[in-house]
């Protein structure tokens, strides 16, 4: 009986990742459905979901910042811009593969995110948020000025990239490198929170003072956090500029860190899941828009403006909506969902 | 020559200035007495302006009664926005009620675009067009009228804290909301009255923008840099708010001049955050910020 | 369950390759028995919004047109849109989702640097016609690729002109020459024009670039003042340059501006009569001189009820291109293809826009615009009058 698995969950149960049966089949017919994904979605679907599976990955990295260690950032895609720009630097001009930029990217990302993790350490709540659009405005201008690296915003090209061998120059192929490192990400996180350094994250995150005062080593854990978070801003950003081909400047704006925030708070803070939920509800909304608002801009085009400023008002809406009647986010209706199918039929 | 220089751009520096402080202002006031961070600020400051344009070239008001019509309207629609969006998420985490603000300001840019379209407008500002010269160093009247308009608020803003009635009960508020509420401050009053007063600051920050240049949506992002101003400054100081404002109009300026060359022709748009970077790094609550000290 | 997943995804990719492998013999694309679908991403609600508004417009008008009259060999033309905000990543997934999921014939009327470098790899690998863009970027045609089609007036072209017209025509004694720019492509490619025609002429350039966005020149103007400057081309959008004008009237500087292509636009006036008298390069007819290109938009314009955006004086920018198109589709005949359609818009010479202007492309020539007249701008009609013909610069293209 349901009811009774829901009541009773052992504790060694509790320790695994995916605790019920139910949970490792629905996982597995999941798992199905995104590996042959590529088979029954067109070229632009599978282009979709690899920008949905790069900011996954990203939005990861920043709930774990935000919404686990409780350190707000507003310059999350400045490390992603740091990454993305290593691995194409790397690749146009040294031939680096794959395999090897990534990381790298990722290292790059990372230590940035330890310089900026120190000031950090003193700054608290709004005075670390405007510090880290600081460093967000920064990252930008270094990137347009720094022309004889960056090639400002003429842009970098990038090889299409191979994996031991196999050219990935395709969006099929390069899917499953994304799905891969999204998956890989995802059970990275999942099983950091369960572990001793993620429940110190979560009790920084609540209360750091009292959690200094229990003998966790705040300093150490703000550093690693923002460290690990920027390690994979900085592979996602890598991987989204051999998705785009070529880079520029705009491709990693203070709008674009601002729409990370969003994914993880429509999403759900502080939880896998809502990460992944987040970061594909808001890649696909400017689509389901766009779906609405370009046939009609088609027909009336002296209303094009118009429409484009009641697009972005629907945006900023959905936003609101979320935050006012469902404030865990997409995570908390799913739980909503699931418990309701849980307890049936003596739901209340 | 070069003394006239460095004048000269001080001067034109303190008139921008004063219009990120009068942004600034806003946010101080907001947060000062509700604990929230309003992201919306730049984009009420832009409403404004668009709605005094709006009276003027529609209504044909003169720019007085449009500016004041503007400010009653601002007044209402902030109350409601207050009210409708932002009170329900009062001691929700920080980043909600961050993120609602930023959802805010998405929805008024919106607004305006789907009804004033995404084109410039010349502002049909009231200040003499012809500049003045005074001991050598030229500045425009409306730049003038700015700088005294942001020192008229400094002042009324400090008295009326320091002093009235409601302005005590705001600092109250700010300073223990439970406790303000037992003693009998209407802080839901306070709270709707700190939104409407900064959307006043903001609508007259907006129209000394638009005076100085023209009226269009990238207002926003230019005001933008009233949070580190409002930062350097330190988060609940009026005069803080201020001086920071200042602080980066001027610096701002002067490394467009002297430093574009080195750093960068962007320059004078990141000194702002540059500036905050060090500034954190030795005061991490601002220059006149107030140490918070946390118990258990 | 790790390993097996990595086997199950090395597997797919093998068959997704072998799919692609085989090589898909193609029907062109777009073209239908009687329709032709053409595509374009436009800025509905970014920054550039209302180049978007005016985009969508002009393509309206000319599809009307070429439909009423029967379309191309009786195929109707049918257009998509999709919203690209500016951003280069939704640029690339809109461009993903015009060819691979709307399957359209082309890409007509696009413009920024921004938007269009992002999606230039894929031109080239989807070999997908980009017909026109106005990105002001070098690059865009430079070096020349064959689907990337570039119709605007270019950086290095303006910077020369200038340059020209204040030794020859001005004759003017000593001049100090400024560049004031918004420092992204387009302003530095003007740099690149000047810095060539400085070495031909012998002047020194001094420059004052803006960030994109920037409302307070002050500091620009200051440093300009400061060199000395007497002759300063202007190279950004048209009410940046009113901003320009008026700081320049506010610290007593007085030199002979120059405005780009773009500042060519009643939004200048802003300034009032700051703008009187100062110069203004140009490639496309202007509106007030009563050309039949022109009075052609005027009707198509007023009948499709779109009366306001004929101020703007851009309209030839979008619109020339598109009569050059129209008459290569239909020497296409029946058999439209893309690269057919390629070849004939290649061999067009000699276009007739009824005075907006030149356009000409040709092998290995993707740069459609090469003449440009010297303007100068009437405050109290707020409108531009040439004071020269039509010229290249001296230093010409293909010989810098």
């Amino acid at each position: 009986m349901a009811v009774t698995r829901f009541t009773t969950r052992s504790y060694p149960q509790d320790l695994r990742i995916f605790p019920s049966p139910a949970a490792r089949i629905s996982l597995v017919l999941l798992g199905a459905l995104l590996l042959t994904f590529p088979l029954f979605m067109g070229t632009y679907g599978v282009f979709v979901a690899c920008i949905c599976g790069v900011s996954i990955i990203s939005a990861l990295g920043l709930n774990l910042l935000t919404g686990c260690t409780g350190l707000m950032s507003m310059g999350h895609a400045a490390f992603m811009g740091i990454g993305a720009y290593t691995a194409a630097i790397l690749a146009a001009r040294t031939g680096l593969p794959l395999i090897a930029t990534l990381p790298l990217a990722g290292l790059a990302a990372a230590l940035a995110g330890l310089i900026v993790g120190v000031p950090a350490l003193r700054l608290k709540g709004l005075y670390l948020i405007v510090t880290t659009l600081a460093f967000q405005f920064i990252v930008e201008h270094v990137i347009y000025h720094w022309e004889s690296l960056t090639q400002s915003d003429k842009g970098i090209a990038l090889p299409s990239p191979d994996l031991f061998g196999f050219p990935l120059n395709s969006y099929q192929s390069y899917y499953y490198v994304i799905l891969a490192l999204a998956v890989a990400a995802a059970v990275f996180t999942k099983n950091l929170l369960m572990s001793r350094t993620g429940r110190a994250f979560v009790a920084i995150r609540d209360r750091d003072i009292a959690a200094e005062i229990i003998g966790i080593h705040m300093a150490k854990y703000k550093i690693m956090s923002f460290a690990i978070s920027s390690f994979m801003a900085g592979v996602a950003g890598a991987l989204y500029a051999y998705l785009l081909h070529l880079i520029s400047p705009d491709h990693f704006t203070f709008n674009q860190s601002i729409l990370y925030i969003a994914m993880i708070i429509v999403g759900g803070m502080g939880t896998v899941l809502g990460s992944i939920l987040g970061a594909v509800f808001m890649v696909l909304l400017p689509e389901a828009i766009n779906a609405v608002s370009g046939p009609l801009v088609s027909a009336y085009p002296d209303l094009a403006p118009r429409i484009g400023g009641l697009s972005v008002m629907v945006y900023g809406l959905i936003i609101i909506f979320f935050l006012l009647f469902e404030p865990l986010g997409l995570f908390g209706i799913w739980i909503r969902i699931k418990r309701y199918w849980k307890t049936w039929p003596y739901t209340y | 020559m070069a003394s006239n220089i460095l004048i000269q751009l001080t001067i034109t520096g303190l008139a921008w200035g004063s219009v990120y402080a009068c942004i600034a202002l806003g946010f101080v006031l907001i947060f000062k007495a509700t604990d929230i961070f309003n992201f919306a600020q730049p984009e009420l400051m832009m409403l404004g302006a668009y709605l005094t344009f709006a009276f003027i070239t529609v209504l044909k008001l003169p720019f007085i009664w449009a500016f004041l019509a503007a400010l009653v309207l601002m007044a209402l629609i902030t109350a409601l926005l207050e009210m409708l969006v932002v009170r329900p998420l009062v001691g929700e985490p920080v980043l909600s009620v961050i993120m609602v603000t930023l959802g805010l300001a998405n929805v008024i840019r919106g607004m305006t675009g789907l009804v004033w379209g995404y084109e410039e407008y010349q502002f049909p500002a009231p200040f003499p067009k012809d500049p003045l010269t005074i001991f050598g160093v030229a500045i425009n009247q409306a730049e003038i009228y700015t700088i005294v308009a942001t020192v008229i608020l400094l002042v009324g803003f400090f008295l009326f804290f320091k002093y009235s009635q409601s302005g005590i009960s705001m600092r109250a508020t700010a300073e223990d909301t439970s406790a303000a509420f037992l003693m009998g401050i209407n802080v839901k009053g306070v709270f709707t009255a700190s939104w409407v007063i900064a959307s006043l600051v903001a609508t007259v920050a907006g129209v000394f923008m638009a005076s100085l240049t023209y009226l269009d949506p990238i207002m926003s992002h230019t005001g933008l840099k009233a949070l580190p101003a409002l930062i350097l400054g330190g988060l609940d100081s009026v005069h803080g708010a201020i001086l920071g404002g200042l602080i980066i109009g001027v610096a701002e300026n002067l490394a467009g001049f002297y430093l574009a060359d080195y750093l960068g022709s962007g320059i004078n748009e990141i000194t702002a955050y540059v500036l905050v970077l060090i500034i954190m790094m030795i005061r991490p609550y601002g220059l006149f910020g107030t140490k918070e000290i946390e118990r258990v | 369950m790790k390993k097996l997943r990595t086997l199950v995804g090395i597997v797919m990719i093998c068959f997704v390759f072998g799919a692609l492998g085989a090589g898909i013999a193609r029907a062109e694309v777009g073209v239908t028995k009687d329709t032709i679908l053409l595509g374009t991403f436009q800025d509905l609600s970014g920054p550039a919004a209302y180049l978007g508004k005016l985009a969508t417009g002009v393509l309206q008008v000319w599809m009307k047109d070429v439909n009423d009259k029967g379309g191309i060999h009786g195929r109707k033309l049918k257009l998509v849109v999709e919203d690209n905000k500016y951003d280069p990543v939704l640029t690339k997934t809109a461009f993903t989702k015009l060819v691979d999921q709307h399957k359209v014939f082309m890409i007509v009327s696009v413009y920024g640097s921004t938007p269009c470098t992002a999606i230039m790899p894929d031109i080239q690998a989807k070999k997908i016609p980009v017909y026109t863009t106005a990105a002001a970027v070098q690059t865009m045609f430079d070096p020349p690729q064959r689907y990337l089609f570039w119709y605007a007036c270019n950086g290095q072209d303006q910077g020369i002109l200038m340059a020209d017209y204040v030794f020859k025509d001005l004759k003017a004694r000593d001049p100090k020459i400024g560049l004031c720019y918004q420092d992204d492509e387009w302003g530095k490619d003007a740099l690149d024009g000047m810095e060539m025609a400085a070495k031909k002429y012998g002047f020194k350039v001094v420059e004052a670039p803006y960030k994109r966005g920037t409302k307070n020149l002050n500091a620009q103007a200051m440093k300009l003042k400061a060199e000395g400057v007497t002759h300063c081309l202007f190279v950004g959008y048209a009410p940046v340059y009113a901003a320009l004008l008026m700081e320049a009237n506010k610290i007593g500087w007085k030199p002979v501006f120059f405005g780009d292509y773009v500042s060519v636009d009643p939004k200048t006036f802003m300034a009032g009569d700051l703008a009187n008298g100062h110069y203004h390069i140009g490639n496309l007819g202007l509106r007030h001189e009563g050309g039949p290109g022109w009075k052609k938009i005027e009707k198509g314009f007023t009948e499709a009820g779109l009366e306001s955006m004929l101020n703007e004086p851009l309209i030839p920018v979008l619109w020339n291109p598109l009569l050059l198109l129209t008459k290569a589709m239909k020497d296409c005949g029946k058999n439209l293809t893309r690269e057919r359609l390629i070849n004939a818009i290649e061999k067009t010479k000699n276009f007739d826009t009824g005075g907006l202007g030149k356009i000409e492309f040709g092998p290995n020539m993707r740069k459609g615009a090469h003449y440009c007249r010297i303007l100068r701008a009437d405050a109290s009609k707020k409108i531009f009058v040439p004071v020269t013909g039509w010229r290249q610069p001296s230093l010409v293209w293909g010989k810098r």
